[in-house]
């Protein structure tokens, strides 16, 4: 996958905001009652910006982004994606999750991705020269006519953010998509995301648990609080992806405050 | 390179292995013979066993002299089957059987289908199709002739009736369990395409029912095969209209022994064809597509 | 819920070894237990009987003990069972030592190569077809969706039937396909709830459906031209030869069973009566056993004519002669 020179197009994050979240709460209805997993989180993202939600375990963020998808309605406050409220999932923001279940498995991976193209409207000749076009850009060229259980790990996580960006979405939701990956897949697959957004100029909303990740392929980094969380703070990283750089040690250096102060405060100190 | 073996008991002190070559570690004798067997492919193996087991049938009938009004040799079975497959008289009862059976699968099924929909919709239908697969499932359909005689009068319904109820509620449960582990992600993918209502259960929820699906209607088919068959033994329907359930009665009130056993080796290699029937469905698509354990890639 | 494909398609294999493994094993061990225990060396007798007025002396003589008596040494008992053929079944597994059928299946098994012959005769009665449907009249306006039941497959009521058949529309088998194998008393259930459209039955079950208002359509005397047996008592020849004593005590008994019903039906119908726990009142069973037509005998009857139309019609190869059929117990009785 060729790697395009960074010096590319407009900077992120200029114009309106495409998505914006305001005092949002949302939780879950379990056996005892209403559980708030986010008290109230407000943050926007803006067209062509990778932000990244990070956060201690239970915070709230993977939720969130079900809220953006259009999973989950929020208990309190609003969302506003392009200039429109009371969403319902679609492929305006298609969502690549973690788990291999993401992919059809009785479709090969140009089936997948062609499907998808189809489901949304596309025409069937039209919509299988786009897949295969979509997966050669992920590297899968040799791959087209195999099942997911014959692909490894990596190799389904591309298929899918293949089939995420056929789609042409308004924004892309990723939740923790390489979190079931070895490391060395994991760098790769971040290398050639990286690359992939920034050639295509797709807005991101992408949620991990790697403070690295989250320096390394995010503009901003919004840090959720404990449960029930709120935004603690928005770090800015745009244009910090060189990991020996100071700005990416400095960078790491805050969220880590952030996220241990989060773990201190969680566990109750002895003293 | 395999792990070196221990020393051998027996001779003390064996000498140390010359520096550099180890000498290949020789099978015990009983693992060589295993691996002469074991090295036949399997339907070679089966076949040599089946053709053993027949010639020790065949000789105990003609060394034992065994009455044939009790017990008939596989020549002259083959011969009855012959007979029978050439003349006819076991085609009309073998299509009659696998006719009912076909029509109690077909309503079985659509029953299957229409009471999962609802289970798998709401509560209360989830609650009406537990309570009643745990009080019905348990009973042999064939018990329920009697009762479905008096419904629905001397006929094939009755006969279809109770293939329908057999095949009935294994289905639901299959298919019920298929519906219910569709993994979350997945709808998920498919809600996140824009897929509501049919649609998504189309190319969705359907495709990945499917591995249970077919395990239901192999079950189903299972029971339903056995229930017809008994319940055509109870039935006891006379001349052109009898399955093969009649055929093996009829044949037994002639002590016609031979073509007893015809009738049943008949019902055992419909069994036999119609589960590698399933196999090769499966193979083709759930094995295929990884859709169950162990599959081969 | 799911399995590998290898270990189906072996499991496909071994269910159909299992089948023919199960059939060499079982079937060997089934004939290993056949005639030979039914040799000189027992002293079990176990006779066949069941419920109704066609067992009526088999009844009496159990009721009264009169084969004990007869026979002290042995161990006499009486097993109910489900028809004749059951009956043929158990004296060819050695588990009886006397059966109890009709007459046709009877002259079915000895064509089949049953090496059995009669005992002694039970019973002469006529056996009518009959129906609650007010549009049959006749034979001719059964159609084809009518069922008819018959006790069994190749019963004397299925031949009843056929030779009917033959007579009217010179096709015996005309009705065969509407032919519905039941016992009796299912017989006569199914034929008041109307879920059969006739019935070829027996006493007293043709009895009862004549008061529930049921027609005759036919009366096996007039089919056959002539009273016959309905129900006999056979034995295997070989225990036969082994035992001669048991089945002359066995003929003698059913002789005095046949002098009581003849000389005081009354005190017949009362030991009847209350062997069946006085399902049927005393009453009731010297009716039927005092109708017309219905006669106790030791003797044998029809086997010549019936043979040959069953021969006439394929039901079985050959007529064998009468004399052929029968034990010395009935010598110098008319066996016809």
């Amino acid at each position: 996958m060729a790697d395009t020179a960074e010096a590319s197009a407009a900077a992120p994050g200029t114009g309106p905001p495409l998505l914006e979240v305001a005092g949002v709460a949302v939780g879950y209805n379990g056996p005892d009652g209403y559980t708030a997993a986010v008290a109230d989180a407000s943050f926007t993202v803006r067209a062509g910006e990778t932000v990244m939600l990070i956060g201690p375990s239970g915070c709230g963020k993977s939720t969130l982004l079900r809220v953006v998808a259009g999973f989950l309605r929020p208990a309190a406050g609003r969302v506003v994606f392009d200039g429109r409220t009371g969403l319902a999932p679609g492929p305006d923001r298609a969502v690549v999750f973690q788990e291999s279940d993401q992919l059809l498995p009785w479709r090969t991976a140009l089936g997948n991705v062609a499907y998808a193209l189809r489901a949304t409207g596309t025409p069937r000749a039209r919509a299988r020269a786009l897949a295969r076009d979509h997966l050669v850009g992920v590297g899968l060229a040799h791959a087209l006519d195999r099942h997911p259980h014959q692909l490894s790990g990596g190799m389904k996580q591309r298929v899918a953010i293949a089939r995420a960006l056929a789609l042409a979405p308004r924004m892309l939701l990723m939740d923790e998509p390489f979190g079931a990956l070895d490391a060395q897949t994991r760098g790769r697959l971040q290398h050639d995301l990286a690359a992939l957004v920034r050639r295509t100029g797709t807005t991101v909303l992408f949620v991990t648990h790697s403070i690295d990740e989250a320096v390394l392929l995010g503009d901003r980094v919004v840090v959720l609080g404990d449960r029930p969380s709120r935004v603690r703070e928005v770090v800015d990283v745009a244009g910090v992806d060189r990991p020996d750089a100071p700005e990416f040690t400095a960078a790491r250096r805050r969220l880590r405050a952030l996220l241990a102060e989060e773990e201190e405060t969680a566990h109750a100190p002895a003293h | 390179m395999p792990p070196p073996t221990d020393a051998p008991a027996g001779p003390p002190a064996a000498p140390a292995p010359p520096a550099g070559r180890r000498p290949a570690p020789a099978l015990p004798r009983s693992a060589r013979r295993r691996a002469g067997w074991g090295r036949l492919p399997t339907a070679v193996r089966r076949g040599v066993l089946l053709a053993a087991l027949i010639a020790a049938w065949q000789g105990y009938v003609s060394a034992a002299g065994v009455s044939p009004l009790v017990f008939a040799g596989p020549a002259d079975v083959a011969a009855a089957l012959v007979a029978g497959w050439a003349g006819g008289d076991l085609v009309a009862p073998t299509l009659t059987t696998l006719r009912l059976l076909g029509l109690g699968m077909l309503i079985g099924s659509v029953l299957a289908l229409a009471l999962t929909a609802l289970a798998v919709g709401t509560r209360l239908g989830d609650d009406l199709l537990s309570l009643l697969t745990a009080m019905i499932n348990p009973l042999p359909s064939v018990a329920v002739l009697p009762l479905a005689m008096l419904w629905f009068g001397l006929n094939e319904t009755a006969l279809v009736f109770v293939v329908a109820n057999a095949v009935l509620w294994p289905m639901a449960v299959s298919l019920g369990t298929g519906f219910r582990t569709v993994p979350a992600t997945t709808v998920a993918v498919g809600r996140s395409l824009g897929l509501r209502g049919w649609r998504l259960v189309r190319d969705i929820r359907l495709p990945a029912a499917l591995p249970h699906t077919i395990a239901g209607v192999r079950t189903g088919w299972a029971f339903g095969w056995r229930t017809i068959i008994a319940a055509e033994l109870v039935f006891g329907v006379a001349g052109a209209r009898g399955g093969l359930g009649f055929y093996i009665n009829d044949a037994r009130y002639y002590l016609d022994i031979p073509n007893v056993f015809a009738g049943l080796v008949t019902i055992a290699l419909i069994g036999i064809a119609l589960d590698l029937l399933f196999t090769a469905v499966e193979r083709r698509t759930v094995v295929r597509w990884g859709m169950r354990e162990g599959a081969a890639t | 819920m799911t399995t590998t494909t290898g270990p189906r398609r072996r499991d496909v294999l071994r269910g159909g070894l299992g089948l023919l493994t199960g059939a060499a094993v079982v079937g060997p061990l089934a004939a290993c237990s056949g005639p030979q225990e039914g040799s000189a060396a027992s002293r079990e007798v176990a006779i066949a009987t069941g419920y109704g007025i066609s067992f009526a002396p088999l009844t009496i003589i159990e009721a009264r003990g009169w084969l004990e008596e007869a026979l002290p040494d042995h161990t006499v008992s009486w097993q109910v069972l489900s028809g004749g053929s059951a009956s043929r079944d158990g004296l060819l597994a050695g588990s009886l030592q006397a059966g109890t059928g009709g007459l046709a299946p009877f002259l079915l098994g000895v064509d089949s190569g049953v090496p059995w012959r009669i005992v002694s005769g039970l019973n002469n009665m006529p056996l009518w077809m009959v129906t609650l449907d007010d549009r049959i009249r006749s034979l001719a306006d059964l159609t084809a969706d009518d069922r008819v039941s018959s006790p069994q497959p190749g019963s004397i009521q299925s031949m009843v039937l056929a030779r009917a058949a033959r007579e009217e529309f010179g096709d015996p088998d005309r009705f065969t396909a509407n032919l519905v194998a039941m016992p009796h008393p299912d017989a006569l259930q199914a034929l008041l709830s109307g879920q059969i459209a006739a019935a070829v039955t027996s006493p007293p079950f043709q009895y009862q459906a004549e008061e529930e208002g049921a027609r005759v359509l036919l009366d096996s005397y007039e089919v056959f031209g002539g009273p016959h047996g309905f129900n006999v008592v056979t034995a295997l020849e070989e225990y036969a030869e082994a035992n001669p004593e048991v089945l002359e005590a066995l003929h003698a008994a059913i002789g005095r069973a046949r002098d009581l019903i003849a000389d005081d039906p009354a005190e017949a119908a009362r030991v009847l009566s209350e062997a069946e726990d006085g399902a049927i009142i005393p009453e009731r069973y010297e009716d039927y056993l005092t109708r017309e037509g219905i006669e106790f005998t030791t003797t044998p009857q029809g086997l010549a004519d019936l043979g040959a139309f069953m021969a006439e019609i394929g039901e079985i190869d050959a007529a064998a002669a009468p004399a052929d059929l029968v034990f010395p117990t009935v010598a110098g009785e008319p066996v016809s």
